[in-house]
């Protein structure tokens, strides 16, 4: 695989991974509190972020895509999620790899029913994923400065280099 | 350049310029309001001043030089306009850095750059994982004060935008 890919997607599983595990020492209260920031809660923003790969996989792959984890009131623990976590991680990996060979070639997603059908290259569809989680990370961090978490991870790709 | 680097380089380059539109329509005060987010002194030019002031220093890193801010820095980032002249010119310094690299180096992303922050050598792709990690970052903080500032029509500032209307964000 290209290996700034290679690098952004192991930073997104450790940076997320990280937050993930800072979230262990919240109540179930904070972890689903309500902010005016991302998705709404650290628990949805995680979500979404494990989700979006999830689903990208999918869409990437050409597959049908999985019915979503995003389910409103679809509540799952800190540890539910990293194993998702993994799961998302491992499946986009093989569809990185799989789309490198045609970064070029258009690919048409409708992302919902009464949305027109959208096209952009798969070498579009790779930079956003590899960054969407970055995207919502900042926003995670936000909500757990304001639920008072003084130790915040560090969560940029040289920390991860470190981390790894 | 590597595909997934050129496509990578634009659509973070254009996410940000969709950023700085919408402030055009702030006050000077909203502008520089300190903000519970973001780089000190916590408000929206700092942050996008920050943001663009980095990408000089990425790129001199990638020329193996040490770091100086274009001399006219401190006066334009202080103003929109300012700021959108020294994006431009940023996107091309990192650009050229970029080529003038890969090239050097046959286009091995495994090759080392000195990274002055932890005095430290780092690989190419690791390097460029924080430029793209470190604008997204302070982007969505940009979103956040614009959002907290009243914009009520937040640019879509994602990749799958980038370049044209006919993508949207999504679901």
């Amino acid at each position: 695989m290209n290996l700034l890919l290679q690098r952004l997607l192991d930073h997104n599983l450790y940076a997320t991974r990280l937050t993930l595990e800072t979230c262990r020492g919240l109540s179930a209260d904070q972890f689903h509190q309500r902010f005016e920031i991302g998705p709404g809660s650290l628990h949805d923003t995680l979500r979404h972020v494990v989700g979006a790969m999830l689903r990208w996989s999918d869409r990437i792959m050409h597959r049908e895509v999985r019915p979503s984890i995003e389910q409103p009131g679809a509540r799952f623990s800190v540890d539910d999620l990293l194993r998702l976590l993994e799961q998302g991680d491992r499946e986009f990996r093989a569809a990185a790899q799989d789309a490198e060979a045609r970064l070029d070639q258009t690919m048409s997603v409708q992302f919902a029913p009464q949305m027109p059908v959208m096209q952009f290259t798969r070498a579009s569809a790779l930079v956003h994923v590899a960054t969407h989680g970055a995207h919502h990370r900042a926003q995670a961090l936000n909500m757990l400065r304001r639920l008072g978490v003084t130790d915040l991870p560090h969560l940029d790709a040289l920390a991860a280099e470190r981390g790894t | 350049m590597n595909k997934l680097i050129d496509v990578q380089l634009a659509a973070s380059v254009w996410s940000l310029r969709q950023v700085l539109e919408p402030c055009r329509g702030l006050s000077e005060e909203q502008f520089n309001r300190p903000l519970d987010i973001g780089p000190p002194p916590h408000t929206l030019q700092s942050t996008l001043a920050h943001t663009i002031g980095a990408m000089f220093f990425f790129a001199d890193n990638f020329d193996r030089k040490k770091f100086t801010p274009p001399p006219t820095f401190n006066a334009r980032k202080t103003s929109i306009e300012g700021l959108r002249s020294l994006l431009d010119e940023a996107e091309l310094a990192l650009r050229s850095a970029l080529d003038r690299f890969l090239q050097a180096s046959g286009g091995d992303l495994d090759a080392p750059v000195f990274w002055p922050f932890g005095n430290t050598t780092i690989s190419a792709a690791q390097a460029l994982a924080q430029v793209f990690d470190h604008t997204t970052h302070h982007r969505v903080q940009c979103l956040h004060m614009l959002k907290k500032l009243g914009v009520s029509a937040l640019p879509e500032a994602y990749p799958l935008r980038w370049p044209g209307p006919e993508v949207t964000r999504p679901a």
